[in-house]
């Protein structure tokens, strides 16, 4: 009876549950996996359908490189854009329509495995320097945040913008945005 | 033989200016090495962010945090005056015996030995000095950790 009851008791503490990662959960009305999914798709579309791509493949008869910037948090949340923009990347991949380049930190790694094959790989499967893709345009983008709060009711507006700049002319050639608007009652 | 030195001084500017000609591709700006040599000095910190979200957040009013934010500072204010209050009695040493009565003995003690030298007499003299300066102090830390 007793071994029940505690049985009972520790059941009533912890509980952990599997759900579907595409359900939607809100909790708090923070930024959560729901927008950063809403606004990934939202760019995907946008990015895809608009004219800047039909633009470059029938200037230059091959698909545009991309490569992805920085992105800059300016709303009132902590928020890593990497969960949306791995998801338009990875679109950009599986559509075959636009090539990406690597940046950054991991781009620096790379180099450096480059450079040590340099000293240890044999000479057939050593790389060569010089021989990068160099991309055709950059994607950068901001998040921004308007915050109205009255007593215990708040209204949160979320601004994503994406865009891509040539990056020979410094032209813009797309914008994409995703708007998103809560009401939040505690 | 001077002749011949400004001749070949004509043509290597000839040369050089030909070939630095032949690197302006149709409307290209002439002074572009300029800003070329300048973002060249700079190129590794300028990529550095790619990729990266920069988080240049700021914090926005919200009435909930704010009445949070007021009950912990009072809370807080309550603490600090406590503590003050706890360490005064304990600077006047009117506070042993008195609220806990543990430290009543220890501190005549103290008083009783530095004031007639028998600590000086059995050679504690270190421990009882030790006792009279840091005792309420050491007490009063005893309280708190209780307290708190």
């Amino acid at each position: 009876m007793l071994a029940l009851f505690a049985l009972g008791l520790q059941s009533c503490f912890h509980h952990v549950s599997r759900v579907d990662p595409e359900k939607n959960i809100d909790l708090s009305g923070s930024w959560n996996d729901v927008d950063s999914r809403e606004t990934s798709a939202a760019m995907v579309t946008q990015a895809l359908e608009e004219d800047w791509l039909k633009n470059h493949m029938s200037a230059k008869k091959e698909k545009p490189v991309v490569i992805v910037g920085m992105i800059n948090n300016k709303s009132h949340e902590h928020i890593d854009a990497e969960t949306f923009m791995k998801d338009i990347e990875k679109a950009f991949i599986e559509s075959k329509l636009v090539r990406l380049v690597q940046g950054g930190t991991k781009r620096e790694e790379i180099r450096g495995e480059r450079a040590d094959q340099q000293t240890n790989s044999s000479v057939s499967t050593m790389k060569q320097w010089g021989l990068e893709v160099g991309a055709d345009y950059m994607m950068q983008g901001s998040i921004n945040s308007i915050v109205d709060a009255y007593k215990r009711e708040k209204v949160v507006y979320y601004q994503i913008d994406l865009e891509l700049t040539n990056l020979q002319t410094n032209e813009i050639v797309w914008i994409g945005d995703k708007k998103i608007k809560k009401v939040v009652k505690n | 033989m001077k002749t011949l030195k400004y001749y070949f001084a004509g043509l290597g500017f000839l040369l050089t200016s030909t070939s630095f000609g032949q690197d302006l591709v149709p409307d290209q700006n002439p002074n572009y090495k300029v800003s070329q040599d300048q973002y060249m000095a700079k190129k590794e910190e300028l990529t550095s962010n790619q990729g990266v979200t920069a988080q240049n957040t700021y914090v926005a009013f919200d009435w909930t945090t704010h009445k949070a934010d007021v009950k912990q500072e009072r809370i807080d204010r309550k603490y600090e005056l406590k503590k003050i209050r706890y360490q005064s009695r304990c600077r006047y040493g009117y506070n042993s015996g008195l609220y806990y009565g543990n430290s009543y003995g220890a501190n005549n003690y103290s008083n009783f030995g530095n004031g007639y030298g028998y600590n000086n007499y059995n050679g504690f003299n270190g421990y009882n000095n030790y006792n009279s300066v840091n005792l309420p102090l050491w007490y009063s830390l005893g309280i708190y950790s209780l307290l708190f």
